[in-house]
């Protein structure tokens, strides 16, 4: 019903949430049996177009898609329709968020334990800060290798929010989630290399990190690519046209920063 | 011979450049209108017919129609439409059929484009500057950036001549129709909440007349069904959440041109142009990936690609960029996944060419993909001058460039003080408290409205002097007593950040200012020998209050990291566990400067709004600035100690005025020149008063 009244208006969900429908009618003997078998990154897609409907697009129609998916018990559904629920900001629907987040957490899915970690870790209108659970979910997920997860660990870690501050396993985790290219992760390590935090100081290894992570446009490596050349700092000659060049950059990216993970 | 003269003949209408082209017609579509367009009658073509059509690309223009710094009042040639618009008109000259056309990111970016949006907002009836001169020089198609959502739907809506159906916008029937580009603009993967629909006309089929070949070599005219389809980064939903939350929602790239494209083909397109605002990612493809071009090249049925929104160049042989450096991309052939791709840089200093052979066989038209050639052309010649500018584009908006220069000359307020940091390190406060109160204002009134469950908490600011005589007696902010304008605000706040409100606890504030102490060297005060005050700790992370209700002493006789006492809020001592709400910008709040405990998860609201930005409104607010009111609330004080020997710095010459008039009575000259040939002179200061 849900999927006729979306598909109605938007034809081409229309196949991909027929997909997605079989995918979980079905569960694992469909997709076993069937040669067509649908595609994984095609199920993950669709959600997450239901996601932004949802979301921004405060779409009823989706979230009631998504809520059917999530009954139907696959972690994947239960974790968006956790996401979507967290984002509308209330607690009533924070809480309930919060339950298929881990409910879709326990049956393994890392994406939402990090979802998890992050929320409660940072709080928000709906549902307050909780350090040890959200050290318990980073954890859970980081240990998969979770980009997000790692990079929430490591600045619980750093600050030590609710647990010990420990600046080396902060360190540790921030290279984690560096290794992926997360630009906020990139911009922690530079730091700990710049100031010996966790690791040995390294200015040349902090630079290429602030490089890297301002090409991603992550506006406060930009700023310090920019100070950089201003003043001369951490082995770069003073360069008055580069230092020009990044405050511009930094001004430019500041409308679309890279988003937080 | 014909050939010949019809080359010559398209340069002659080429040197007049920005006479508008009225070669091509186009059928916009939309995917609720399934019926085929009524075909205009096309000259028969007979098989074999080939013909050579350029595809021209400006990108992230971000309207610098012309080559000029609004900040610096000063002409700037290194970018501006105004010579890119030279390079359009010369490959007219070298193609005998071009294409021009517009990646996005075009209507924002420069005090011009301010002006336009908001101080003196543009009438239904009037067209943006940029679009004037697109229009002149003959645009046929253009795609929407992710700026140009900067300013809201209504504005839009408004500036592209289009009618929003959309919330907050009233009934598209009551709506007029305003002035926008002689173009379509296309954009497929942006649907209004509302209805469902794509904002703009997802894609449109150019009907291009082209100067081509006969089998017998004669030149004959013929038509070629171009199509373009246009994407924006779904990320817009984050960037301008203020805007779009709830009003639109984005599909993925690959899903939208997955479903477009055959459309597109089933509709007559012999060539199917993607113009797509965004570069290059080939990690896993998400429909909110930000840069999603690579995936879109492998869609089928796309013959080119233009790119942008990543500011850089492409093809270029020698790009370090990774996004040109992946798997499948050519970057000296200019090709993704086989797909011939331009990116043009920005600011007009480029123009992406992409050269199509196209032969007519069988009824239709294919690219001759081995004869495709990719170029970016530089506005920049070889011996690093500039090409010349085309001048009828500065005629054209002399009104509006002008109107936009009187604005970043007028005063937004004035000051009966002088303005300046060069005692900044010894507590004259006069450059920075009028920023914090500018912030803790903005801060403020937006808990206030917003964020209830905050409203509660003090408010504080901090800032720091950015210009602190790091480069010589110059570098420092001065803003002299009267009128303060637009562009002194630069002066008063050095960096493009924008504020950011943070949640911190009385002992956050205490380490956040035992960081900050480290400007100052330890001072031993048993030392005979005269003793260098400031460290090379730099002054853009010297955060301090300058308020009433907060007060702290800085012992630099202790060792970094003890040296902050008697910190009070309205006269009564900061307990670790007291909650506060600080204001700073974006690189402090997320971690700039590694300021234990500002890590980015205390920001309680992150503002899209410059420091800057709000300096002016409250400046324009406060009207006359005053130093008993703006400029003489010091915080801090150096807690007091007798030295055995003189403590120094240094600072710009002949000020010790300044510092009088800012009441630092224990400041005093000891060397006019402090011979360090950088315009300073050496002061002392008498930590005992």
């Amino acid at each position: 019903m849900a999927i006729l009244h979306a598909a109605k208006r938007h034809p081409r969900l229309l196949i991909s949430l027929s997909v997605v429908a079989l995918a979980t009618a079905g569960g694992l003997f469909w997709q076993a049996q069937h040669r067509n078998a649908p595609d994984p990154a095609l199920r993950a897609n669709t959600l997450t177009e239901l996601r932004v409907m949802a979301d921004s697009g405060r779409d009823d129609d989706a979230l009631a898609e998504l809520q059917r998916l999530a009954d139907k018990g696959t972690p994947d559904a239960q974790r968006t329709l956790g996401q979507v629920l967290l984002a509308r900001g209330d607690s009533e629907h924070a809480l309930t968020g919060v339950r298929w987040l881990q409910q879709a957490g326990q049956a393994g899915d890392a994406d939402a334990y990090a979802a998890l970690g992050k929320a409660w870790l940072l709080g928000s209108p709906g549902l307050a800060i909780n350090y040890p659970q959200a050290h318990t979910a980073l954890q859970a997920a980081a240990k998969t290798g979770h980009t997000g997860a790692a990079y929430y660990l490591g600045i619980q870690l750093k600050n030590g929010y609710g647990i010990p501050a420990d600046a080396k396993a902060a360190a540790h985790w921030f290279e984690v989630a560096a290794r992926n290219d997360e630009p906020a992760a990139l911009f922690m390590l530079a730091n700990a290399y710049r100031y010996g935090d966790g690791v040995a100081n390294d200015d040349a290894k902090a630079l290429a990190l602030y490089r890297k992570s301002a090409d991603l446009e992550y506006p406060p490596a930009i700023q310090a690519m920019a100070m950089a050349y201003q003043h001369g700092e951490m082995g770069l000659k003073r360069d008055p046209a580069n230092y020009k060049q990044e405050l511009a950059e930094a001004a430019h990216a500041l409308k679309h920063p890279a988003q937080q993970p | 011979m014909q050939y010949k003269l019809a080359l010559t003949a398209a340069a002659v209408a080429a040197s007049a450049l920005l006479a508008a082209c009225n070669s091509s017609s186009s059928d916009s579509s939309t995917p609720s209108n399934n019926t085929n367009p009524s075909p205009t009658p096309a000259p028969q073509v007979a098989s074999g017919t080939v013909a050579k059509l350029a595809l021209l690309e400006t990108t992230d223009l971000h309207t610098n129609v012309l080559s000029y710094d609004y900040f610096k009042l000063a002409e700037d040639k290194s970018f501006g439409f105004e010579r890119v618009a030279t390079l359009i008109a010369q490959a007219r000259k070298d193609f005998p059929n071009t294409l021009l056309l517009d990646n996005g990111d075009t209507i924002q970016g420069t005090a011009l484009s301010d002006y336009q949006a908001m101080v003196s907002p543009i009438t239904c009836d009037q067209t943006l500057a940029i679009y004037k001169a697109m229009n002149a020089a003959g645009y046929e198609g253009g795609g929407i950036g992710n700026h140009e959502f900067n300013y809201g739907l209504p504005y839009l809506s408004q500036v592209t001549g289009n009618r929003f159906n959309v919330d907050g916008q009233p009934d598209p029937a009551s709506q007029k129709t305003c002035a926008g580009p002689k173009f379509p603009q296309v954009l497929a993967n942006v649907y209004s909440a509302k209805t469902k629909q794509p904002l703009f006309q997802p894609y449109t089929i150019i009907n291009k007349t082209v100067t081509a070949t006969g089998p017998d070599g004669k030149t004959v005219s013929a038509i070629v069904k171009v199509g373009i389809i246009g994407f924006t980064p779904p990320t817009i939903l984050a960037w301008d959440k203020r805007w779009l939350d709830g009003k639109v929602y984005t599909v993925g790239v690959k899903e939208a041109a997955e479903q477009f494209i055959p459309e597109m083909r089933a509709k007559g397109a012999d060539v199917v142009v993607v113009i797509s605002h965004g570069g290059l990612d080939n990690s896993t493809y998400s429909p909110t990936m930000e840069n999603g071009s690579y995936y879109l090249s492998k869609v089928a049925g796309v013959d080119a690609m233009l790119i942008g929104h990543s500011h850089q160049l492409f093809p270029d042989a020698n790009s370090t960029v990774p996004q040109f450096n992946l798997p499948g991309v050519d970057k000296v052939k200019g090709t993704v996944n086989g797909v011939p791709t331009v990116m043009a840089n920005y600011w007009g200093k480029n123009l992406g060419v992409i050269g199509l052979n196209l032969a007519y066989n069988n009824g239709k038209w294919s690219v001759d993909t081995s004869k495709t050639t990719v170029e970016a052309r530089s506005t920049q010649n070889a011996d690093k001058s500039y090409v010349a500018v085309d001048p009828s584009v500065s005629a054209l908006i002399a009104a509006e460039h002008q109107a936009t220069i009187n604005y970043v000359k007028t005063p937004v307020g004035s000051t009966n003080f002088r303005m300046n940091s060069f005692f900044a390190d010894v507590g004259d406060p006069t450059a920075i408290e009028v920023v914090n109160l500018a912030q803790a204002d903005y801060i403020n009134t937006y808990v206030k409205n917003n964020l209830p469950q905050y409203a509660s908490l003090p408010v504080l600011s901090v800032s720091a002097p950015f210009k602190s005589g790091f480069g010589g007696g110059t570098d420092y902010t001065d803003v002299a007593a009267g009128n303060v304008a637009i562009n002194n605000a630069a002066d008063l706040y050095l960096y493009p950040n924008t504020i950011y409100a943070v949640k911190v606890s009385g002992a956050d504030i205490k380490n956040w200012l035992e960081t900050a102490a480290k400007r100052f060297n330890q001072i031993d005060p048993t030392k005979t020998t005269q003793q260098e005050l400031i460290s090379s700790f730099p002054g853009y992370n010297f955060d301090m209050f300058t308020s009433k209700d907060i007060s702290y002493e800085i012992d630099v006789t202790k060792p970094v990291g003890s040296r902050i006492g008697n910190l009070q809020y309205k006269g009564a001592p900061i307990s670790d566990s007291a909650q506060f709400i600080v204001a700073t910008n974006n690189y402090r709040a997320s971690g700039g400067g590694n300021f234990p405990g500002l890590d980015g998860s205390k920001t309680i609201f992150a503002s899209p709004d410059a420091n800057r930005d709000v300096l002016i409104a409250y400046i324009k607010n406060a009207t006359n600035l005053q130093r008993s009111v703006h400029g003489s609330d010091r915080s801090w004080r150096f807690t007091k100690v007798a030295t055995q020997g003189a403590v120094v710095f240094h600072s710009a010459q002949n000020a010790l005025s300044v510092a009088q008039a800012a009441g630092l009575s224990n400041v005093s000259q000891l060397q006019a020149d402090d011979g360090s040939g950088k315009a300073l002179a050496l002061y002392a200061i008498d930590l005992s008063k």
